[in-house]
C-alpha cells in the first residue's frame, strides 16, 4: 500500500461510458473519449451558455451571470485545456437544469488510482492549495452549505436522478466520499459536479479555490 | 532519527526492531511482509528531539494522509502522518496525527477513525496495558 499514483480525468462527450483507458484514458466504454487533466496548468471553469465547445483559451470567455431570482445551475462545464489551448466542453456535467447533456449521468469526472489505499479518498473545495481555509465566497463565505460547488460520487452508480442535489463542498466540513470502503486494488473513482450561482451571490472578480482529493496510504 | 518509526516486535525471533527510512522521502512499508509479526510497541521519532510512543494496543494502524489539486503544483503533498492503537477489548481507537507542525491527539470509534470511515492496514498488538504517550 505505497503511495499510488492517481490521475484526474474527464470525459469530453456526450456519451456516458467509463475510462477503461485508466491512467492514459482515451476511448473508453460506449464511445466515451477520456482526457487526463493537466494539474498544474488545467482549470476546470463554470461558464454562460455563448461559450462554445473548442474555444481558444485566448478569447473571450463568458462567465456566469446571476440570475434575477431564484438559483442558476451554471449552464455549461468546461477545461480550460493548456496544452491544447481550448476550453474542452465537459457535456455530461451538472444536472438537466444546465444546457448541455448533464443529468443522471455516472461517467463524468474520473480520478484513477494506479493502487491501494488505506482509506476512503475524499473530494474537497478549499481556497487555494495550501487547504487552510474554505472561505471563499464561492465556498459559502464560511457556510458551507451555501458553497456553489456541489458534487456527486458516481464510483458506483449513476446520481439516481436527473436533477441531482449533490453535496456542497468547501473544506473538510463538506466533502464527498468517493466511494464506500478504501480501495484494495487499482480502480477509477467518478464523480459528477455543478456550480448553483444564487440571485443573492457577490459578483467575483477573481478565485483561487482548488479542487483537492485527500487519501491515506502506507 | 527525525520522521522514522522505530517498531519493537514480540518474540525472540531476530529482528526485533525494525526501522524505517524517513517517511516525509521513502515509502514507509507498512504493508510490508516485516510489519506482519505482532507488534509490542512504536515509537515515531519527532524532529523536536521527542518521540510518539505506542504500546499494548490490540491492533496498530499507520498511514500518510496526502492531497492533490487541480491548479496545484500537480504533486501529491504529505498533510500528515497518523498513528493509530485499537485499545484492548474496546471499539476505541487511539489515534495521533503529526502534521501541519503539531501533533494533535484524537479518540474515534473502532471502524470510524478517519473521515468517519474505516480505515485499512491495521497490524496485530500484544494487547496489555495500552500506552500512549509523548517523551523525550
Amino acid at each position: 500500500m505505497s503511495l499510488p499514483n492517481t490521475y484526474w480525468l474527464y470525459n469530453n462527450t456526450e456519451n456516458d461510458g467509463a475510462n477503461t483507458g485508466n491512467a492514459s484514458g482515451g476511448a473508453g466504454d460506449a464511445s466515451s473519449y477520456w482526457v487526463v487533466i493537466d494539474l498544474t496548468n488545467d482549470t476546470i471553469l463554470f461558464l454562460d451558455d455563448q461559450q462554445t465547445d473548442g474555444d481558444p483559451n485566448s478569447g473571450t470567455k463568458y462567465p456566469v451571470i446571476i440570475p434575477d431570482s431564484g438559483d442558476l445551475e451554471a449552464p455549461k462545464t468546461f477545461v480550460d485545456d493548456d496544452s491544447a489551448s481550448i476550453f474542452d466542453q465537459v457535456p455530461l456535467a451538472g444536472t438537466t437544469n444546465g444546457e448541455q447533456s448533464g443529468g443522471d449521468t455516472r461517467y463524468v469526472f474520473a480520478i484513477y488510482f494506479d493502487g491501494a489505499t488505506a482509506g476512503i479518498p475524499t473530494l474537497e473545495a478549499w481556497d487555494d492549495n495550501t487547504h487552510d481555509t474554505a472561505d471563499d465566497d464561492f465556498l459559502g463565505g464560511g457556510t458551507p452549505a451555501n458553497s456553489t460547488l456541489l458534487a456527486i460520487t458516481t464510483t458506483n452508480g449513476s446520481p439516481g436522478s436527473a436533477t441531482w442535489a449533490g453535496t456542497p463542498l468547501s473544506g473538510t466540513d463538506s466533502s464527498i466520499e468517493l466511494d464506500t470502503a478504501a480501495l484494495s486494488a487499482a480502480k477509477n473513482l467518478y464523480f459528477n459536479i455543478k456550480q448553483v450561482i444564487p440571485s443573492t451571490f457577490t459578483p467575483q472578480s477573481n478565485s483561487d479555490i482548488v479542487l483537492t482529493l485527500r487519501f491515506l496510504y502506507s | 532519527m527525525s520522521w522514522r518509526i522505530r517498531v519493537t516486535f514480540m518474540g525472540k525471533l531476530s529482528p526485533k526492531t525494525y526501522i524505517t527510512p524517513d517517511i516525509r522521502h521513502k515509502n514507509p512499508g507498512w504493508a510490508d511482509e516485516i510489519f506482519n509479526r505482532t507488534i509490542e510497541s512504536i515509537e515515531f521519532f519527532l524532529p523536536t528531539g521527542h518521540k510518539l510512543v505506542m504500546s499494548g494496543m490490540e491492533q496498530y494502524n499507520f498511514f500518510v494522509e496526502a492531497s492533490q489539486s487541480i491548479k496545484g503544483t500537480g504533486c501529491v503533498k504529505i498533510k500528515a502522518f497518523w498513528f493509530c492503537g485499537k485499545l484492548p477489548g474496546k471499539d476505541i481507537v487511539e489515534m495521533w496525527r503529526v502534521g501541519d507542525g503539531k501533533v494533535i491527539r484524537d479518540r474515534k470509534p473502532w471502524g470510524h477513525e478517519w473521515g468517519g470511515g474505516p480505515t485499512r492496514g491495521w497490524k496485530a498488538g500484544s494487547s496489555g496495558k495500552p500506552v500512549a504517550m509523548i517523551r523525550k
